[in-house]
């Protein structure tokens, strides 16, 4: 049995009143959903509230939900979504800088999380060319590779069609090594 | 032509060896990343608790029908698309019951009738001989002439008038 048919046969349990399918259906993702949160909102407390949120709005709104997209992407969008109104919210009431460093402030951006992480020197420094890029194109990068998604729930998340995904995902790697290739501290990366 | 090289390449999936060793640092570089985020804090032990908890006071939102499968805005619907035909029924209507000129297809914006040639041509000798005993054979051609004649002269068609007349007189 495939994840999608399990994904559907535990909706059609959650949609019967199962609250126990529910948790079943949410849990392998729980964890990759809290690491997105944490990448933007920058602390544990509230990318755990954050989580918390989603997974019962998703809960809420579950009648609606419709299969064609995976649970994973759902839940991911409602987590972003969530993340950028806490974003937004704090900005607004200035109730806490996100961070000190004027250079670390950004939404919903992996690559500068990736500065407090324990990180080799090289994927340092992909992530340091990667957040050049334009915001479409760290993102496809994003979901392709580190979250190992599909084209098609790429698609899904970023509103487009499946040959646009492709179209950006290669154009994203034609900009990161033109990149690379422009820099002298490039040089060698491509030697295998 | 550099777009268009783009757009082959990804869509036959084309890669280069650069690309090749770049695609391979990508799945090395966020494998790390997720090896590294792993070992940061991950939620707390109890969050399935607090969850499960807070879904059993959480009722389901109930099934919503698309804005498009509204009763309401069917009707709304139903009701623009009949007042619309009924528009243009009448303004059909409105039109046809304006009085204009017997054209016969010659009338022009202006309302003035242009005085054109027919599109018999009777300038060419071998096709003027060949239409005069086409004509010649047809017992009726020449009140057929004559009422065609009438025709022209009366919406002012006089070249073409002309033409039924002298096709009528080489028919004597």
């Amino acid at each position: 049995m495939t994840l999608r048919e399990k994904e559907k046969i535990l909706l059609q349990k959650i949609k019967s009143g199962d609250k126990t399918a529910y948790m079943t259906l949410v849990s392998p993702f729980r964890e990759r959903l809290f690491r997105k949160a944490v990448s933007m909102v920058k602390d544990s407390d509230d990318a755990e509230d954050i989580v918390q949120d989603a997974l019962i709005s998703g809960y809420r709104s579950i009648q609606n939900f419709r299969a064609e997209a995976g649970v994973y992407t759902w839940l991911y969008r409602i987590v972003v979504n969530k993340s950028k109104d806490l974003l937004a919210k704090k900005k607004r009431g200035k109730e806490r800088p996100i961070d000190d460093n004027p250079e670390n402030q950004f939404i919903d951006e992996r690559v500068g999380y990736e500065k407090k992480l324990e990180l080799s020197e090289e994927t340092r420094y992909l992530m340091e060319k990667i957040g050049l890029m334009e915001e479409a194109y760290r993102k496809v990068l994003e979901y392709r590779y580190f979250e190992n998604l599909s084209y098609n729930e790429i698609a899904a998340l970023m509103d487009c069609n499946v040959g646009t995904v492709k179209s950006r995902l290669f154009k994203a790697k034609e900009f990161l090594k033109h990149l690379i290739q422009e820099d002298n501290r490039g040089q060698g990366f491509f030697e295998k | 032509m550099n777009q268009m090289w783009i757009k082959i390449q990804s869509f036959l999936g084309i890669e280069s060896t650069e690309e090749q060793v770049l695609t391979a640092k990508l799945h090395m570089a966020y494998g790390e990343i997720r090896k590294a985020e792993a070992k940061r804090p991950s939620l707390s032990r109890d969050f399935d608790l607090r969850l499960v908890n807070q879904l059993q006071s959480i009722p389901m939102e109930q099934k919503t029908n698309p804005v498009w499968q509204s009763r309401r805005l069917q009707y709304a619907m139903s009701f623009v698309l009949l007042f619309g035909m009924a528009f243009v029924l009448t303004q059909r209507n409105a039109s046809h019951n304006s009085k204009t000129e017997e054209s016969a297809g010659v009338v022009g914006n202006t309302r003035n009738f242009q005085d054109t040639n027919t599109s018999v041509d009777v300038s060419d000798s071998y096709r003027k001989r060949i239409l005069l005993n086409e004509l010649k054979s047809q017992s009726g051609s020449i009140p057929a002439l004559q009422s065609m004649e009438r025709y022209y002269r009366e919406t002012g068609r006089l070249n073409a008038a002309e033409e039924m007349e002298s096709l009528r007189i080489s028919l004597k």
